[in-house]
């Protein structure tokens, strides 16, 4: 005790109480889905171990420290030896372990018998799902079953996700072959920047870092409220900002007044949709007058042409999207600059009802070349019918101006989930995809997976399955006969959400739902499997900046839930190939002492040597986050002749290439140069994955064209939806949370002001929001923390009692296929 | 019999004084804490005497935010009052609870919400507010019904990291009403805002701050 | 038949009570017809305010307030024509209390004190001087009839929750037997909030019952005596008709003001002229002769 720092022990014995008396008890641990998880941890004087883990919420991917005491949680900490917060955190991720302990957390598994959820033993509910993929895959194939993921796995879960349905159910289907029908609802976030990344550098995930922040002097916040959806980067921004405030400029363009408006020096506030034509302004504004770096784009781009007029997938099978509508032709740099040069100021003006002054003064900041531009953008850009489309106009615009790839300057595409690049991205969970950048339809790579896997190539199935939408779609038409939902809530998230769930409730389709709370998915599964959370099992997370970050198990679940791997490696124990052989020994052939070192070291080569280097798993379990590429000093074989120019900042171990495709920082970009010694390349920046074009950038021409559906006399209103910073996406973690939830305990509709006293409406009103598809009712909240634009409205999706997805429309980006929840049209009155 | 009627008697004078007894030291009784009332409230004194203690303010608030005082709020008892922390005000554009008031207890002139003085909101523990250790909470912020004017956020260095902003409420009295939306939403379980009567630290009138040149 | 005839009055003064207490609860039986209390409220959106609590609140805020004075003269209109203390008798929940706490007192009492009749005028005097002095209306502090129906019409309260009244859910709620918390909270359960003030008035049913029979409507109650003074100039009396009567004294039995019913009993006048008479028209219904009537006395009887 005299050792004992009395300050330490007050502040630690305070934050132990506080936690302690939330603490539910644990029911009694049962050994067997630990997989060789050991509880970890460092013990302090206290007696409290302390183990690394990461924020479950937003995509920042804030490191944690979670003390536990025998089986409980008793205080966190931010993680100070995390590059990405430093030991900071937002109120949520203050409040993060809470999210462990709701009272109606599920501990068995449950079985719909005759209409109601009951009660019942693991073995009944894992014989009853084994039976029901037998029967549907020897039945009808395997595209009648399907598995929607999440960007909230454990990388380790999406890639055992992955092998189950991309190569295990293979060795069941009557057609021999796995299935594609695999998709997380990173859909629904981030497959338009994905889309748009593969286009432009044939490479998925930002080159720069959150590094970017401390070197920018301009931050573009794309429709992105970054203050409240990813507020721990935000203080960082504003800190640039407070250190030269007469300099750095913060230029927010944005559908509705937000909280980044308010500190920002020039905001936007454009036309739904009209993004597209602003960027092409810009675009023409750099051109025009020859702002752009004439060397850097000789040396690192190319100009394409993009289809025009592709639909908006508002039919059933994407029947009104044109075939092409995913095709680029190569066109001059001619051909660019007269293609843009329609979209002068007047006409951006005219479409977006931004002032022309005020996009010369945008446009004069984003192209300055003394000017450090960092542009950040998450939903608005990314849920949009022409996502890919805005996404790639944004790099054009870093492309041409060559603000890319450097120290403080470039596009970076922010996530809303914590591992929705880890595992969504990099493990490829989605329909089309394999992991590390793979692709199903390439024969070469699906024979690279096949060797991993040591299985026939001929188990993989080359056909692209069905993305989420019409995953759902394919529900209600009856094609698909089984749906397991992990880590998600779709039947709160999805668009269009009155057909899905009626589809989810009526039709002949299996729906298993493994989850942590019950939520409005578990309201209509047929089996619900309790499911541990966050640091009750091992696991890793990949945040936007290519962070990968593990943490141990850390405390037991309670009751019997029991993780996801265990749950699908228990269903394939279940499926017999023959008398002797199950799925489970072709998929998750692992000792269980090492299993996750092994199923780690599987995944991690698929991408060794490919430059998306994962980290092998000692590093990662010592290490408070890598980032990839990662490459080690003392495994420097490929990269002899140029470590020496290699400039590292985080660690001296390995390379952590904070800017991708920077031959200062990235060892693969500098062995790339040395190796073309042909070429020359502006600022030592070569885009060397992209070997279709040459190694060259995409440059992207495409038009402004409308939104799906867009306001008129019956339904004269925007609607957008979105977050709060209270609250994370569907709320049913923080919603749990007594502290979140009394801070913001229900939806409210924010509206204009001039809207709301025109229509007499005042603040805690009752109003009726209605769409073509359903209506919703929710309190009015006016001149609140969002002011949308006059004609809009804003409407925040986390509350289950109030389901603003009834009323979204179900259309998507018909190259990305991601649905487009930003923009549709309502009408509102007071209820 | 003797016995039974003593009986009678002891449980009669006993319920009689005990209820009696009990009624009357309450009500009696000083009650130093201070009772925040409805909008348009009259100067607390004035305001107990005006206040007829119908309860029908109390009625019409459709938040249920008013209180009924009872007996041990001694001679508080029958006004209506609001315990923040409980349920808010939460500043209804029609003001039901000035158009319920009989008398003058609440102002009737008062016809815009947004113009009341129930109290003032104060950082009332800055070693303990979440936003000014640099988490970023600022829930206070943004519950505000007056967004950005009677809260805004002063902006300094998190003093450890030297690499965040912490985002500091600053509340302005000349236009915090006292709703206690703030207090209500504040994730701390003891407040590190707290809404306080206004009348306290008015600074002497004859210097005009900087601040207030500006404004 | 024979039973509901010879309490008809009774029944109807019944139903008469209840129907306050109902009118109390109009707003959360969602009636619209009163929102309120007894001491002020609005009847089909007229402001009523009771007149003792209108004056209290003159001599203690000392000013004139238009709409409180219109909303007690109202009321004071009122009860002239219909005489005055049938507020007391038809109206008053305390009263209605009082009378079975007189029921009670039959068996239970120890004493049966009778203060002097003028005692209610000074006590009217005293909380009315208490006001000027204190500033404080003092009698609406402890008024029972206040406390009583504050109880009554907030006591039962809809379903909460920390923000307040809780909107109802527009999800339909499917019966799959797990349902979240989120949306089957125990916040939401109704609850009925009784007031510790309550104590007061079960203050006054004890003394009733063991001291002193009905000895807060009869010897304190300012609002009564209110209604006493208003009720000298009511036109609305009982007569008695002296042939029929066979002063059996009877009806003194049930007459709460038992004192009232003396004067004309004994023949030395025709009306029950004290004011402190309720109207509750116990005596006509039990009267065997049927000797007693309510009657308009509109020009000055001449005392024989």
């Amino acid at each position: 005790m005299s050792t004992l720092d009395r300050r330490d022990f007050i502040k630690s014995s305070a934050a132990s109480l506080a936690v302690a008396s939330l603490v539910a008890s644990c029911g009694k641990k049962k050994a067997d889905d630990n997989l060789g998880q050991k509880l970890g941890g460092e013990v302090d004087q206290l007696g409290i171990k302390w183990d690394k883990a990461v924020c479950r919420f937003c995509g920042t991917g804030c490191g944690v420290m979670v003390g536990r005491k025998e089986d409980k949680v008793v205080a966190t900490k931010g993680d100070p030896d995390c590059y990405s917060n430093k030991g900071l955190n937002c109120v949520k991720g203050y409040f993060l372990s809470k999210i462990l302990y709701g009272k109606d957390r599920l501990t068995k598994p449950l079985i719909r018998k005759n209409g109601k959820l009951t009660e019942s033993s693991w073995d009944e509910a894992l014989d009853l799902i084994a039976s029901k993929y037998e029967e549907i895959l020897k039945r009808d194939g395997n595209e009648a079953v399907s598995m929607f993921g999440s960007g909230q796995w454990t990388i380790f879960e999406g890639y055992a996700a992955l092998k189950f349905m991309k190569a295990g159910l293979g060795f069941i289907s009557k057609d021999g072959v796995g299935s594609n029908n695999l998709d997380p609802n990173a859909r629904m976030c981030m497959a338009s920047a994905v889309a748009a990344f593969m286009r432009t550098f044939q490479s998925d995930e930002p080159m720069g870092s959150y590094e970017d922040i401390e070197h920018a002097d301009t931050f573009f916040t794309w429709g992105a409220n970054m203050a409240e959806m990813h507020p721990v980067l935000f203080s960082r921004i504003m800190d640039t900002k407070m250190k030269d405030p007469d300099n750095v400029k913060i230029i927010d363009l944005g559908t509705q007044f937000t909280r980044v408006s308010e500190e920002s020096d020039l905001y936007l506030e454009f036309k739904p949709q009209s993004d597209l034509a602003i960027a092409n302004y810009f675009i023409h504004y750099i051109i025009k007058n020859k702002l752009y770096d004439k060397e850097f784009v000789n040396d690192n781009c190319v100009f394409k042409k993009g289809e025009t007029n592709i639909g908006y997938g508002l039919l059933d099978g994407g029947k009104d999207i044109p075939k092409t509508a995913g095709k680029m032709t190569k066109i001059t740099f001619k051909q660019y600059k007269k293609f843009v040069s329609k979209f002068d100021a007047k006409y951006a003006s005219k479409i977006s009802g931004v002032s022309v002054e005020k996009l010369e003064e945008a446009a004069k900041f984003i192209s300055d070349p003394k000017r450090k531009v960092v542009s950040y953008w998450t939903m608005g850009f990314n849920q949009h019918t022409r996502g890919t489309w805005v996404n790639q106009l944004v790099y054009s615009i870093h492309l041409l101006t060559g603000k890319i790839s450097k120290p403080g300057q470039g596009p970076f595409s922010l996530t809303g989930q914590p591992s929705a690049c880890g595992t969504a991205r990099e493990v490829g969970t989605f329909v089309h995809r394999l992991p590390a950048d793979l692709v199903v339809k390439n024969e070469a790579h699906r024979q690279i997976a096949a060797d991993i896997w040591k299985i026939p190539i001929d188990k993989i199935n080359p056909k692209v399955g069905k993305h989420t939408i019409e995953m759902f779609r394919a529900i209600d038409n009856g094609s698909i006969k089984l749906l397991w939902v992990q880590a998600s809530n779709p039947f709160q998230s999805l668009p269009n959400l009155n057909r899905f769930t009626k589809a989810a409730i009526e039709k002949d389709c299996f729906i298993i739902v493994s989850d942590v709370y019950p939520t409005r998915s578990t309201e209509v599964a047929d089996v619900v499997l309790p499911a541990s959370m966050w640091i009750e099992k091992e696991g890793a997370f990949g945040n936007a900046e290519r962070r990968t970050q593990h943490w141990n198990k850390i405390v037991t679940s309670p009751g019997e839930a029991k993780n996801e791997i265990w749950q699908m490696m228990e269903v394939a124990k279940r499926l017999k190939i023959d008398a002797h052989t199950t799925v489970a020994d072709k998929i998750y052939n692992f000792k269980e002492e090492t299993f996750y070192k092994e199923l780690w070291e599987e995944y991690r080569s698929f991408s060794v040597g490919r430059a998306k280097d994962i980290a092998p798993y000692e590093v990662l379990k010592e290490k408070h986050g890598v980032v990839w590429p990662y490459v080690a000093k003392n495994d420097k074989k490929d990269f002899t002749d140029v470590w020496a120019g290699i400039e590292n900042t985080e660690d001296s171990d390995y390379v952590s290439v904070k800017w991708r495709y920077n031959a200062k920082y990235d060892p693969y970009a500098a062995k790339f140069i040395k190796d073309h010694p042909e070429r020359t390349f502006k600022d030592g920046i070569a885009f060397y994955k992209a070997s279709k074009n040459d190694y060259r950038a995409t440059v992207f021409a495409v038009p402004y064209e409308p939104a799906a559906e867009e306001p008129d006399n019956d339904y004269p209103f925007w609607l957008c939806t979105g977050r709060v910073l209270e609250h994370w996406h569907t709320g049913s973690m923080t919603m749990r949370v007594p502290e979140l939830r009394r801070a913001v305990p229900r939806a409210v509709v924010n509206i204009n002001p001039e809207d709301a006293k025109r229509m007499n409406i005042v603040r805690g009103d009752l109003i009726r929001v209605k769409s073509r598809r359903g209506e919703v009712v929710f309190p009015a909240d006016v001149n609140g923390r969002t002011i949308p634009q006059k004609g809009m409205v804003f409407i925040p999706f986390f509350d289950e009692t109030r389901l603003v997805n009834q009323i979204t429309l179900d259309c998507y980006d018909p190259i990305s296929k991601e649905p487009d929840y930003k923009k549709c049209a309502v009408t509102i009155e007071k209820a | 019999m003797k016995r039974r009627d003593f009986i009678k008697r002891t449980a009669a004078f006993s319920a009689v004084g005990i209820t009696g007894g009990f009624s009357f030291v309450s009500l009696l009784g000083s009650n130093k804490k201070h009772y925040f009332r409805p909008p348009g409230a009259l100067e607390e004194n004035q305001f107990l005497s005006a206040c007829i203690r119908c309860g029908k303010c109390i009625q019409d608030c459709p938040y249920d935010t008013l209180k009924l005082g009872s007996l041990e709020d001694g001679i508080n008892i029958g006004t209506p009052y609001i315990d923040f922390r409980e349920v808010p005000c939460q500043m209804c554009a029609d003001v039901p609870c000035i158009a319920a008031c009989p008398t003058t207890a609440l102002d009737h002139d008062l016809k815009d919400v947004n113009k009341s003085n129930m109290g003032t909101a104060v950082i009332t523990d800055r070693e303990a507010c979440l936003s000014l250790n640099g988490i970023r909470c600022e829930i206070c912020y943004r519950v505000c019904p007056l967004t950005n004017i009677a809260i805004t956020l002063d902006k300094h260095q998190q003093s450890i990291t030297k690499k965040h902003t912490v985002f500091e409420p600053v509340i302005h009295k000349e236009f915090c009403t006292g709703c206690g939306i703030c207090e209500n939403a504040c994730p701390l379980d003891k407040t590190a805002i707290t809404v306080l009567p206004t009348e306290r630290g008015d600074k002497a009138a004859h210097y005009i701050l900087l601040r207030e040149q500006q404004s | 038949m024979n039973k509901i005839a010879q309490n008809k009055w009774r029944i109807l003064r019944r139903i008469v009570q209840l129907s306050t207490i109902l009118l109390l609860l109009s707003p959360l039986l969602k009636l619209g017809i009163f929102r309120g209390t007894l001491i002020s409220g609005e009847l089909f959106g007229v402001l009523l305010v009771d007149p003792f609590a209108a004056i209290d609140f003159m001599f203690a805020a000392k000013m004139i307030y238009v709409p409180l004075i219109i909303g007690a003269l109202i009321l004071v209109g009122f009860y002239f024509i219909v005489g005055g203390r049938v507020f007391c008798g038809w109206v008053c929940p305390i009263y209605l209390l009082s009378e079975f706490a007189q029921k009670l007192h039959k068996k239970f009492a120890l004493y049966n004190m009778k203060p002097s009749a003028s005692s209610k005028y000074y006590l009217f005097t005293l909380f009315l001087l208490l006001s000027v002095i204190t500033s404080k209306p003092v009698f609406e502090l402890i008024s029972p009839i206040g406390i009583i129906s504050q109880n009554i019409a907030l006591g039962v309260d809809r379903p909460q929750t920390q923000f307040g009244k809780e909107l109802e859910s527009s999800v339909e709620i499917s019966d799959s037997g797990y349902s979240s918390s989120l949306m089957n909270d125990s916040y939401y359960d109704w609850q009925i909030l009784f007031n510790s003030s309550l104590l007061l008035v079960l203050f006054i049913l004890l003394v009733d019952i063991f001291f002193s029979k009905g000895w807060w409507c009869r010897f304190a109650c300012p609002v009564g005596t209110f209604y006493t003074l208003l009720g000298k100039f009511s036109p609305v009396k009982i007569k008695i008709d002296h042939v029929a009567c066979t002063k059996c004294n009877e009806c003194f039995d049930v007459c709460m003001p038992s004192n009232v019913l003396i004067k004309p009993v004994q023949g030395s006048t025709k009306w029950v002229i004290d004011s402190s008479c309720t109207n509750c028209l116990n005596c006509i219904d039990i009267c065997p002769e049927n000797a007693l009537k309510i009657s308009l006395k509109i020009k000055k009887e001449i005392h024989s």
